[in-house]
């Protein structure tokens, strides 16, 4: 199709005006960010460069990408993957489950000192969905819940000659609203919850998560609560779709990347999952910067003046803030949903439904970007802490002593790391909507028209996202 | 007094001017489809 005369010159315009900005002088603008991280242009022009890059992809989808192309893509098969697999990863996941509750119960209650902390804020909650995006759904295999589910089902299998019951019918309309209200706890626990880097309360919380999947699975059947009620494993399994790796009747296939996210079973309130995600990155980020710090602390004293404790009004004003990040992140992408409808000429709640997808590289880019330093510094500290998991003084494997290199990712290379996987993120997710509307729209015409408000909505993300991260940074 | 003069720093506009821009250029190439049909 071709594009209108004004749209060509519109991103022609903004072409120019942002080389024209990228050539003044950097002395023109030596503020503040500078200090941290040494960067050849202001942080904010970072942002403008990023607008650029998505219109210029924008502009080069309509053109070149004139049909639907992720869903039809062909796998290939690599080698079987059978049950052996599971039953190896599935024992490593119950061990380092078990290793990490025992650490937590048992060990020192000091966060640094103690295994629970790092790995469950760090490898678990970081380091899992970078692997997953990259090797596909590994948590799947690994997790601790879903392994002892499906043995114990098993073993139930070979003890009781007519098997289990069959498993209740989950209502639909709930979707995956379990899992929802699962990673909004996470989501507290991490930003508002004064006691989140306690091992015991962690290792406590821990369990009782294990305990909740087990009823839902033994309830719902393992695979229907593992993608509707396992917070996690929802989560994990969405971002394992961006992976050219994937696993299907027992065979590993490799395939185009982001191709398993178009074929996508649609089951409700994944949207609101993944905006629950975006959302807790967001205040993560703002809590960082100067806007938060000043404004925590008036709404903190207005919760003290209204009888709170001084703990509980903290708690309270982060908790306004994470709803209030949640429902910003939700505003921008309805918006977005919104004027695609309109364009499709189809029902928003529908059209948001099918364009669920799309929130998946965004929300892997925002907690790429916010927490790929805390990744590779603070995730060092497992060199030393599976020596010495209680922080009691032993060395099971003589790394007791290791320390963290805090010179591996400067602050100048996490913001270049931060910038690319920003932008990476937001063009992938243009990618997916734009084969998504080719597929619902009449024509590339009106899909291409249908994309500029979500082309609206992924600029605001990936300027609010740099926004977050430089203020993190002053 | 609630804090807001953070909100009113340059450096937050210039991060935001990109939506901005974009928002008018959307609504104006709306306005003139609107009047084209008319």
């Amino acid at each position: 199709m071709k594009l209108r005369r004004p749209v060509w010159l519109a991103i022609a315009a903004m072409t120019v005006a942002g080389l024209q900005v990228l050539a003044v002088p950097v002395g023109a603008f030596a503020h503040g960010l500078t200090a941290r991280a040494d960067l050849p242009i202001p942080a904010w022009l970072f942002a403008w460069a990023a607008t650029l890059v998505l219109l210029v992809s924008f502009a080069a989808l309509a053109v070149l990408w004139r049909k639907p192309l992720l869903a039809s893509c062909k796998e290939r098969e690599l080698i079987p993957f059978g049950v052996g697999v599971d039953l190896l990863l599935g024992t490593v996941g119950i061990a380092c489950f078990v290793l990490v509750c025992w650490a937590g119960l048992v060990g020192t209650f000091v966060p640094t000192a103690n295994l629970a902390p790092t790995a469950i804020w760090v490898l678990f909650w970081v380091g899992v969905p970078v692997a997953s995006a990259c090797f596909g759904d590994i948590f799947r295999l690994l997790s601790p819940w879903r392994s002892t589910a499906r043995l114990v089902g098993w073993l139930i299998g070979q003890l009781v000659p007519e098997g289990l019951p069959a498993p209740r019918r989950w209502p639909e309309r709930l979707g995956r609203l379990p899992a929802v209200a699962g990673l909004l706890a996470m989501g507290w626990l991490e930003l508002a919850y004064s006691g989140r880097d306690d091992p015991h309360t962690l290792a406590v919380l821990a369990l009782l998560y294990a305990a909740v999947q087990l009823v839902g699975m033994s309830f719902w059947g393992v695979e229907t609560w593992s993608d509707r009620g396992d917070s996690f494993g929802v989560l994990f399994s969405l971002i394992s779709k961006i992976a050219p790796l994937g696993r299907v009747d027992g065979r590993l296939q490799l395939r185009v990347p982001l191709s398993g996210l178009a074929r996508l079973t649609e089951i409700r309130w994944t949207q609101l999952l993944l905006l629950v995600v975006i959302g807790t990155t967001t205040f993560d980020g703002f809590t960082q910067g100067p806007l938060w710090a000043d404004f925590s602390v008036w709404l903190r004293d207005r919760f003290s003046d209204g009888g709170l404790a001084m703990t509980a009004a903290g708690e309270a004003a982060s908790t306004i803030g994470l709803f209030a990040a949640i429902l910003v992140v939700s505003g921008i992408w309805l918006a977005g949903v919104r004027g695609a409808a309109t364009r499709l000429g189809s029902d928003p709640l529908l059209v948001g439904r099918r364009f669920a997808q799309v929130l998946v590289p965004i929300a892997l880019a925002y907690t790429v970007a916010h927490y790929a330093s805390f990744l590779v510094i603070q995730g060092q500290a497992v060199g030393y802490l599976i020596s010495d998991p209680l922080g009691n003084g032993s060395d099971w494997f003589g790394t007791a002593y290791a320390s963290i290199d805090y010179g591996l990712l400067g602050p100048t290379a996490v913001w270049w790391v931060q910038v690319a996987v920003l932008v990476l993120g937001h063009i992938a997710a243009l990618m997916l909507a734009h084969d998504r509307a080719l597929e619902l729209a009449d024509d590339p015409r009106t899909a291409t028209r249908s994309q500029v408000p979500m082309l609206v909505a992924t600029v605001a993300f990936t300027v609010l996202g740099l926004w977050l991260l430089s203020a993190a940074n002053l | 007094m609630l804090p807001i003069a953070h909100l009113g720093h340059w450096a937050s506009l210039l991060y935001a001017l990109p939506v901005i821009i974009l928002i008018i250029w959307a609504a104006v190439a709306k306005l003139l489809e609107h009047r084209r049909k008319r």
